[in-house]
């Protein structure tokens, strides 16, 4: 029996996919079995930012509608073992499914992988409630963005008054720069406010991007910071106790003197 | 000279780096600040709203407890979440602001109070009466049986052998207010009416119900049949409770008892069960008190 993780955050564009794509990449080089499952009915993401959108046969609501099985849907990545991806629909909405199918489906794939990673679409409506239904644990993914942290706050109430409990918090897209020039709220601040655990603090790097554009995840560039960040969650996951990084923060000689040729930092 | 200078330089700008790193740690330029600020309050209002209701409890709670204490005028408490002022005028932290006029303190605050937790004594009382009234309906109930051997057992649904009894009408396995005067009924009554106790919450009701029936059960522990005089008065608190329905009168059909009578009973109590839960929310009603004490007589009659 695995463990299901719906990576959620309210706010769109903050970084869930991103964050389900690498988490999972990650744990599945870490050599565990891992499932991807794309929830955004109607706006599917996952399989173009994993490289996989020419590889779509069947999808997430034709298991649930019974046009084809499970083992069907599946894509199973060439580039990490064990890692496989169910894709969303793109011409039907998220009112197609309801939550009693998913958490069906969901209790299938958790028996069969040792994680299964949801990515939760924007918003409180049907595809949210459908993403966290059979979840076990949630991340919430948040910028140092007023709006954006304030969305996460009605997601970790919506959250806690359902089976989740203890949601915990990714920071993204930080810019140490800014929160050094006391422009970008940093990541106390936005933990005292939302009350929650932290995670992981992921920066903002260009990396995403490019290796996006490439269709690969951001982990596979062992110079990206991002990256970096996306392997600490990943051990963490696995039960690592390991202390956040914040980027930005780090300590000693040699980071300070990074720091100090680096552009934008 | 050259290279020496260059090696200075750097050295000075990696100070003045750090320089700059302190300096930010102090930043002058605020915005970080007024958003942690704004969404501070964002975040109460948000999550106080959520839970709609949340003000407006509060605020019932609140008053009831100062009502206790002092007499307030209702229609000028105001109660509200705001913010405080800052110094400069802006919005601070949240505050929950509650302006309540008081025109007088309770004098009777000993006699209230005394009021208050009588009648909440009186309540518990009961309650505690209907548990106790329960087991001991229960233990009885237990008790015949055992001694009876043979007993009918005729419980709603499962329709058991029937007993050795004849002129029976086991078809009364209901209620109080049927009662009637065979041994075996009445602990078939008094079982189902523990039965439906337990399965329903109780009620001033349904503990007068258990209440009245200890006292038949214990005169049914007397060898004799016939308890007439016994039995109407005891019919005639029941008849204040709860209301009933008739049904339960079939009781003028044959004095055998045959299978099929074991059925309809059943069926019959489950009836009234339903009946039952639905009419425990009504008051307590006198309809039908004569025409069930005219039947109760007429059979006892009978028999």
């Amino acid at each position: 029996m695995g463990e299901v993780i719906v990576i959620t955050s309210g706010k769109g564009g903050v970084g869930k996919t991103t964050t389900t794509a690498n988490l999972g990449s990650a744990l599945a080089s870490a050599g565990k079995k891992v499932a991807l499952v794309d929830t955004d009915i109607g706006l599917r993401n996952l399989d173009i930012v994993m490289g996989l959108e020419n590889r779509i046969v069947f999808n997430l609501v034709d298991v649930i509608k019974e046009k084809c099985k499970l083992r069907q849907a599946l894509i199973k990545h060439k580039k990490f073992n064990d890692l496989y991806l169910l894709p969303a629909a793109q011409t039907e909405d998220k009112t197609t499914v309801t939550e009693e199918q998913m958490k069906d489906l969901i209790g299938k794939l958790k028996a069969e992988f040792d994680y299964v990673l949801i990515d939760c679409p924007a918003g409180i409506e049907q595809g949210f409630k459908n993403a966290i239904a059979g979840a076990d644990r949630a991340l919430v993914v948040t910028t140092a963005e007023i709006s954006s942290i304030r969305d996460a706050d009605r997601i970790i109430g919506l959250l806690e008054s359902s089976s989740i409990k203890n949601p915990e918090l990714i920071v993204n897209r930080l810019r140490p720069s800014m929160v050094r020039r006391g422009e970008m709220m940093d990541v106390d601040d936005i933990v005292d406010l939302l009350s929650i655990d932290l995670i992981g603090v992921v920066p903002d790097d260009e990396n995403i991007i490019i290796q996006t554009n490439k269709g690969e995840p951001v982990i596979t560039n062992k110079k990206a910071p991002s990256g970096k960040a996306y392997i600490e969650i990943s051990r963490r996951i696995l039960g690592e106790n390991i202390e956040v990084t914040v980027p930005g923060k780090e300590k000693g000689f040699f980071a300070k003197l990074k720091r100090l040729f680096k552009k934008d930092n | 000279m050259a290279m020496f200078e260059n090696i200075s330089e750097f050295f000075k700008r990696f100070m003045q780096n750090d320089k700059k790193e302190l300096l930010a740690e102090n930043p002058t330029s605020q915005s970080k600040e007024t958003a942690k600020d704004r969404l501070h309050v964002v975040l109460m209002q948000d999550r106080a709203n959520v839970s709609a209701d949340f003000l407006e409890m509060m605020k019932e709670e609140i008053i009831e407890v100062i009502k206790k204490y002092i007499v307030v005028d209702e229609t000028k408490i105001d109660v509200r979440l705001t913010n405080e002022e800052n110094e400069d005028g802006s919005l601070g932290a949240p505050l929950l602001h509650a302006n309540i006029p008081i025109l007088n303190v309770r004098n009777d605050l000993k006699g209230s109070y005394m009021n208050n937790t009588s009648s909440e004594k009186i309540e518990g009382q009961q309650e505690i009466n209907v548990d106790e009234v329960k087991e001991e309906a229960k233990v009885e109930v237990k008790v015949e049986e055992t001694k009876k051997e043979a007993n009918p057992k005729t419980e709603e649904p499962v329709i058991e052998e029937n007993q050795t009894t004849e002129n029976v009408g086991v078809v009364d396995i209901e209620i109080p207010e049927n009662k009637k005067i065979s041994e075996e009924e009445k602990t078939e009554e008094v079982k189902t009416e523990s039965e439906l106790v337990s399965e329903e919450n109780t009620s001033t009701e349904t503990e007068a119900n258990i209440e009245v029936v200890e006292p038949e059960v214990k005169v049914d522990e007397m060898p004799e049949k016939e308890a007439t005089g016994e039995v109407q008065p005891v019919q005639e608190n029941q008849d204040d409770l709860d209301n009933l329905d008739n049904e339960l009168d079939d009781d003028e059909d044959d004095d055998d008892v045959t299978f099929d009578d074991l059925l309809k009973a059943a069926e019959e109590e489950e009836e009234r069960l339903k009946q039952l839960s639905e009419n425990k929310e009504e008051k307590k009603e006198k309809k039908k008190s004569t025409p069930k004490k005219k039947k109760k007589t007429s059979k006892k009659d009978k028999q």
